[in-house]
């Protein structure tokens, strides 16, 4: 298992270099001129070059990319040109709203997914299984805009749930937080939940078909220790399913983060972009594509731990 | 209270396995027909099998795949479910299976009938060790609750199969074993509870040929130890002649001829019978003399007519009169029946041993 996960994590690093030249290289191709944007229509050429000097922009690109990525090694992302403070904070508060709400989500696009998944896998052709299955689908053709924008014209008319922002007393308090997280985890969850239920289905299914599902009927176990093995045997494709499901939910959040007003990665790149904030742009893409890697080694982790023949 | 139902089942059923044993013949199948729904298209892939297990003795399944050999074995436990309508009378000792409720009938599959399946690498569970999935079964049927206590008693199971080192097998992963090594383990389980009948189904076919002749020894060494009937589904004309005692054969989802193994393959009763015989290849026989017989078994959704002996069309005794009238199962010698009235009870042909003396001479020569 240790080498199983030393051979994993190896792995990562070349990903993740990759992943980190693509980020970079995004950042230059955007337009705009960073420098521009920082000092103001009406800078002098000299004070011009100057900064571009003291940012390193004068430097063959390969060059720059080298000591930006030996910075972000050493915990130094930059400071925000609009906000004036070292990006890495900034990153990291927003990334840890952003953190919130996307565990809320994964968690009822998974448990809500495996729920639905089940029933139509275990009752495909019954009328509460064609009900499912055909809800399901339906979750999966609905646009994420219109599903955000109808359920807060529900919130806006009940009155029942805030809507928008993470805290609205200020005292911080966790039914506070879970008031505010219900809508958008929601709007961000009810996508890979249809995609989760389908694929979901499928996997159970597939797993019930089957030979050991007849041998252990055959050996007198009763249909719930049958469906608990099969669960068991069918976790390893859910583990893939959400495992993939993570980065299509990571960009539905940021998308739903700025219709809730959720102070989180998405607004906050969304606002750096308005403003042409390079570094701030730049971490939130990296930090977003980062935990996505990571995301990825954590699922194969759990898919050795729980089928002993990948860990072999 | 459901404490206390559970309770009464198990009494129950113990007491049906019980009486089953005061039987001489613990299982037996009357009439049995089986019908499958597919596309709102009813089709029956068997029809009127009669079949009587003895305590100590096996009867041997004996057809092509398709003939609706495995559909029975599987039918007698009820393994289908819904999906199935079943016909006729499946009774273990004096008990009516098909009727039976299916709480106790849980209690009957892996307790008082046991099944090997054909494969054994399909049979259990891929992600649990070995030994959690035989003490499961143990715990179901009450024969031990205890964990520790069940694991010692799976290891016993173990080493009556023939495994010399349990300990380890029981913390395997079924990946980590061998096909035959699956196939014991397999073995373990479906007579774990000391059943009355064991079915296996093709339980060789999926084994190396040397593996083959152990599974089947141990077979008849188990059978003889715990006096069960066993009854063996194969397409294997020698396994037949190695473990059987009696054989059934069935052709189209319909028996054509059944009687003692001895007598039916040395001399058999009905031309399909004979085909299977002939289509054997027998050392020194040279691939030409292999006399196969021509054409395919009707699939299970092909419209098999009931006035009509489904082997007519490739038959080569067939008359005019096979296709317009379905011969009855009848008795032709003394304890056997065969479902044949052109060849009079006896098929003509070329015995083995002198197909094969020929071709020997042929050889020298």
């Amino acid at each position: 298992m240790t080498s199983f996960l030393t051979r994993r994590l190896l792995l990562a690093i070349p990903i993740l270099i990759g992943v980190s030249i693509v980020v970079f290289i995004t950042i230059k191709l955007i337009p705009g001129d960073p420098v521009a944007a920082l000092l103001g229509p009406n800078a002098t050429p000299q004070a011009r070059a100057d900064l571009v000097a003291r940012m390193g922009l004068n430097k063959p690109i390969p060059l720059q990319y080298v000591d930006w990525i030996w910075a972000v090694l050493h915990g130094n992302l930059g400071t925000s040109i609009s906000l004036q403070q070292s990006v890495g904070s900034l990153v990291l508060k927003a990334f840890g709203n952003t953190l919130i709400l996307l565990v809320a989500s994964l968690f009822l696009a998974t448990l809500g997914g495996v729920v639905l998944g089940t029933i139509v896998a275990l009752r495909p052709r019954s009328v509460l299984g064609r009900i499912v299955s055909s809800t399901s689908l339906g979750a999966i053709s609905i646009p994420q805009y219109t599903v955000a924008l109808l359920l807060l014209l529900f919130a806006v008319e009940t009155g029942a749930l805030p809507t928008g922002g993470m805290h609205g007393t200020g005292d911080g308090s966790f039914g506070d937080l879970l008031a505010h997280l219900v809508l958008p985890a929601i709007a961000a969850a009810l996508t890979p939940m249809g995609i989760v239920a389908r694929m979901f289905a499928v996997a159970l299914s597939d797993v019930l078909a089957q030979e050991f599902v007849e041998s252990m009927r055959a050996r007198g176990l009763s249909q719930a220790a049958i469906v608990r093995h099969a669960m068991h045997n069918a976790l390893p494709s859910l583990l893939t399913i959400t495992g993939l499901q993570v980065g299509y939910l990571l960009g539905g959040v940021l998308f739903v983060e700025t219709i809730f007003a959720w102070p989180g990665i998405g607004q906050q790149v969304y606002s750096a972009i308005s403003s042409r904030d390079m570094p701030l742009i730049q971490a939130g893409v990296l930090i977003s594509a980062v935990v996505l890697v990571l995301v990825n080694v954590v699922v194969d982790t759990v898919h050795a731990l729980v089928d002993p023949r990948v860990r072999a | 209270m459901s404490t206390a139902r559970a309770t009464l089942n198990r009494t129950s059923v113990e007491d049906i396995i019980t009486r089953a044993g005061d039987h001489e013949h613990v299982l037996t199948v009357e009439d049995l027909t089986v019908a499958f729904t597919r596309r709102r298209r009813q089709i029956t892939a068997v029809r009127g099998v009669d079949l009587t297990l003895t305590a100590g003795r096996t009867l041997v399944l004996l057809g092509e795949s398709g003939s609706g050999k495995s559909v029975t074995a599987r039918a007698i436990l009820r393994l289908y479910g819904r999906s199935a309508t079943i016909g006729g009378s499946v009774r273990l000792g004096d008990t009516e299976l098909t009727t039976l409720d299916e709480s106790w009938m849980r209690g009957i599959r892996g307790g008082a009938i046991g099944m090997v399946p054909q494969d054994p690498s399909g049979s259990l569970d891929p992600l649990r060790r070995v030994g959690a999935q035989i003490v499961e079964v143990l715990q179901r049927h009450d024969v031990e609750q205890d964990e520790r206590r069940g694991r010692a008693y799976a290891g016993g199971l173990l080493e009556r199969v023939g495994i010399h080192d349990p300990g380890r097998v029981l913390d395997a992963f079924p990946f980590e074993l061998s096909g035959g090594m699956r196939q014991r383990v397999a073995i373990a389980i479906a007579i774990a509870c000391r059943p009355r009948v064991l079915i296996a189904d093709e339980p060789t076919t999926a084994l190396d040929v040397t593996v083959q002749a152990q599974v089947l020894a141990l077979f008849t060494e188990l059978q003889r130890e715990l006096d069960m009937a066993l009854l063996l589904v194969t397409h294997d004309v020698g396994v037949a002649r190695i473990v059987g005692d009696d054989v059934a054969v069935m052709y189209a989802g319909r028996l054509v001829e059944t009687g003692s193994v001895d007598e039916v393959l040395a001399r058999p009763a009905h031309p399909y019978t004979a085909g299977l015989l002939d289509a054997l290849p027998l050392p020194g026989i040279p691939r030409g003399e292999l006399l196969a017989i021509p054409g395919r078994p009707p699939g299970p959704d092909e419209l098999v007519s009931d006035h009509a002996c489904a082997f007519a069309p490739r038959c080569r005794f067939a008359q005019p009169s096979c296709t317009r009238h379905r011969p009855p199962l009848v008795e032709v010698r003394p304890g056997r029946l065969a479902a044949c009235d052109v060849v009079g009870g006896e098929v003509p042909r070329v015995a083995p041993a002198t197909r094969g003396a020929t071709a020997r001479t042929e050889a020298v020569a």
